[in-house]
């Protein structure tokens, strides 16, 4: 069809006034606030990244319903792959900064890639939301430009090790690979066993990804270990069960984790029944508390997760507390710029003083995980934690824990901007 | 004093030695006979499980899958071979970056259809051996005797076969190979796929140990380029010598007190590289091969 020149100007005057009126409806003129998002496609973490970018986005979608914050539209730009690799990662944040222009970013699942570009958040003067756990992001790898709105390795333990030691007994053998995210679990569940009057048998490093796990098994000193504290990630704890069964440890001592070392896995099979995790959520609606069943039903329906907590199409389980973490930092973000009426970076001081005031923030749509505590010094959120274990097949609360509040390592309200 | 944490390591260290020269054969065989030094070799490990956990998944039968997924693996070693290291054969440079490429493809791909979640397999052979009170899973014992089979296998192709002289022959001098009629392109072909369908092999085997993910392959990788490299050249003998002598040397190391799986592994890898200043060509290679 060929469209002639007076056909074309009617057109154009059309869609103009068209979307002027859908631009009043909506939002104000404002540009539309855009938050980076630090997106390992690919490597160790890609699939929990994947997860994190569609919690991003239904958290997105329903503040836009709510008008946005403060009238502005929210947009996510998702930085190209940051190959679980921190050097990439770190590149990626400058990118998405001075490149795609973002005005906050919510960061790699990758602890190792959190670490390197929090000094970079500072340089750049950018609000980075991390959603890796290792306790330095929130200690002293980190700075005031750093927020976590969801748990530190460090709480998770601190929650836990009380009723562990209660219950699973008191002689402890700690086996960790060599990341980040294992070791800051090794030495903060040694700390607090040690402090508790129990006692650690040894701690057993493991290269990470070794192919072969029974020689790292059979150091165990089996005579003398109550309970073994494993602090592996997801494509560790694959292979470590499966070994820790056949060699006959499961049947013979408790083994105690984070969830984190299997938000990803089916524990429907034999190695995982029987073993006990620290975690912030629990996986399935049913053992959702009912003070928090509205909020579980809406949280699982915007980011597509079942009542079993598997994705809809039940193929993939997915690391719904873990996604907490991005979900509620565009609600910190929201608080913030609501809080200090920040308009644009230059605003991004009075956000971070908005936000560094103790503060409980109830639960509700913005944090669905339930009520947490916002702590000035650390930047760090605190919430409920569990004890689930593996009875049947499915992962079960044996208890509700207290938030496992810390003492903080820095107190980054003293630091400059 | 209980020596059975000794006597299990040293069983471990064994059994896995033979796991590990039956990761590394398609890659000795690959490097020995065509110089192809196949940065692919893992991927193609990781596919090989991959294709087997999609088998199994359909047919439920894991000896199925342990046919299947070499062959197919194996098909597609021979177009690769054919398509794009065939035109870079006098650049061996080349070739390396070409399999890495092929490499980054099938990671790649596998991230985006099979996912980027570790996938179990269950051991199709389940049963246990108890020393001490520790057990040790019969099916690694089955791994390492098939493992043992092919190796025999192997030898007895290259050595006593018409197909295998031929091979050996492409190998010692392919131009004189050519000008006696022996079709060196074939042979350069079927060592490939030959090499890649082990690899699919030893990935299906494999897999009810470590697991199945994208990235597998880089696990095995540098343990296999090693224990090729220190074995010698397409030495089926030293390969098998030199991962049996480095998996034995890991596991004793980690039985000691004081040492940590991860000091352990570095202790051995020092060892192997001590052992290739000592001999340059590595175990049974020497400088002309």
């Amino acid at each position: 069809m060929k469209i002639s020149r007076r056909r074309f100007l009617q057109y154009s005057a059309g869609t103009l006034a068209l979307s002027t009126v859908i631009g009043y409806a909506g939002f104000s003129q404002a540009r539309p606030i855009r938050i980076g998002h630090q997106l390992d496609t690919t490597g160790a973490v890609a699939a929990f990244a994947k997860w994190h970018n569609k919690a991003i986005d239904a958290a997105m979608k329903r503040l836009n319903e709510q008008k946005g914050i403060a009238g502005r539209a929210v947009e996510l730009v998702n930085s190209d792959d940051s190959q679980t690799n921190p050097n990439v990662g770190k590149e990626q944040f400058g990118k998405l900064v001075s490149q795609k222009n973002v005005d906050f970013v919510i960061g790699s699942v990758f602890s190792g890639t959190n670490i390197a570009t929090a000094p970079v958040a500072k340089e750049l003067k950018t609000v980075y939301f991390p959603q890796g756990i290792a306790t330095s992001i929130v200690g002293e790898s980190g700075n005031r430009y750093i927020f976590k709105s969801y748990h530190s390795v460090r709480a998770a333990v601190e929650a836990g090790y009380r009723w562990a030691l209660d219950n699973l007994g008191k002689r402890w053998t700690i086996i960790a690979s060599d990341l980040e995210f294992s070791q800051s679990q090794a030495q903060d569940f040694a700390a607090k066993v040690r402090e508790a009057g129990g006692q650690v048998i040894d701690t057993i490093i493991v290269p990470f990804r070794t192919p072969d796990f029974l020689s790292s098994l059979n150091k165990i000193n089996l005579a003398r270990t109550d309970a073994l504290y494993q602090a592996f990630n997801a494509v560790d704890t694959v292979r470590f069960m499966p070994a820790a069964l056949e060699f006959g440890l499961t049947k013979r001592v408790p083994v105690l984790g984070l969830i984190e070392g299997i938000d990803v896995l089916d524990v429907n099979t034999a190695p995982y029944e029987g073993t006990y995790y620290i975690t912030s959520y629990p996986r399935r609606s049913d053992q959702v508390a009912s003070d928090l069943t509205k909020l579980d039903t809406l949280y699982r329906e915007r980011v597509g997760i079942g009542a079993d907590g598997k994705s809809l199409d039940g193929k993939e389980v997915v690391p719904i507390a873990d996604l907490f973490g991005s979900w509620q930092a565009l609600s910190l973000i929201k608080l913030g710029i609501e809080q200090s009426n920040w308009q644009s970076a230059k605003d991004t001081p009075s956000f971070i003083q908005a936000l560094e005031v103790n503060r409980i923030l109830k639960a509700e749509e913005g944090f669905p995980q339930g009520e947490q505590f916002l702590r000035a010094q650390d930047h760090l959120s605190f919430h409920s934690h569990y004890i689930e274990r593996v009875e049947n097949g499915k992962l079960s609360v044996k208890t509700r824990l207290p938030e496992g509040l810390y003492t903080p390592s820095v107190d980054y309200t003293k630091e400059a901007f | 004093m209980d020596f059975s944490p000794f006597l299990f390591q040293a069983l471990n260290g064994f059994v896995w030695g033979w796991v590990l020269a039956l990761i590394a054969l398609g890659l000795s065989l690959v490097y020995g006979i065509t110089g192809i030094i196949n940065m692919a070799h893992g991927a193609l490990y990781m596919l090989g499980a991959v294709i087997g956990w999609y088998v199994i998944q359909a047919t439920g039968n894991f000896w199925v899958a342990l046919l299947v997924a070499p062959f197919i693996v194996g098909v597609l070693g021979i177009l690769v071979e054919a398509l794009m290291l065939r035109p870079l054969h006098a650049q061996p440079a080349a070739t390396i970056i070409a399999t890495f490429a092929v490499m980054l493809i099938l990671q790649q791909t596998v991230l985006m259809t099979f996912g980027g979640t570790p996938q179990s397999i269950e051991k199709p052979w389940p049963g246990l051996i108890s020393i001490g009170d520790r057990s040790y899973p019969q099916y690694r014992l089955v791994v390492a005797g098939l493992s043992a089979a092919l190796l025999v296998l192997i030898g007895i192709v290259l050595y006593r076969t018409r197909v295998g002289l031929w091979i050996r022959a492409v190998r010692q001098n392919p131009e004189l190979a050519t000008t006696l009629g022996i079709p060196v392109s074939l042979v350069y072909s079927l060592v490939f796929g030959l090499g890649s369908a082990l690899a699919a092999f030893a990935g299906v085997l494999a897999s009810p140990i470590v697991s199945v993910d994208h990235q597998m392959g880089l696990d095995i990788l540098i343990a296999a380029f090693m224990i090729v490299i220190v074995g010698g050249l397409g030495s089926l003998k030293g390969a098998l010598i030199a991962a049996l002598s480095y998996s034995l040397l890991e596991n004793l190391l980690s039985a000691l007190p004081g040492v940590d799986p991860i000091l352990a592994k570095i202790m051995a890898l020092t060892a192997m590289g001590a052992l290739l200043l000592w001999r340059p060509h590595g175990l049974f290679g020497n400088a002309t091969a």
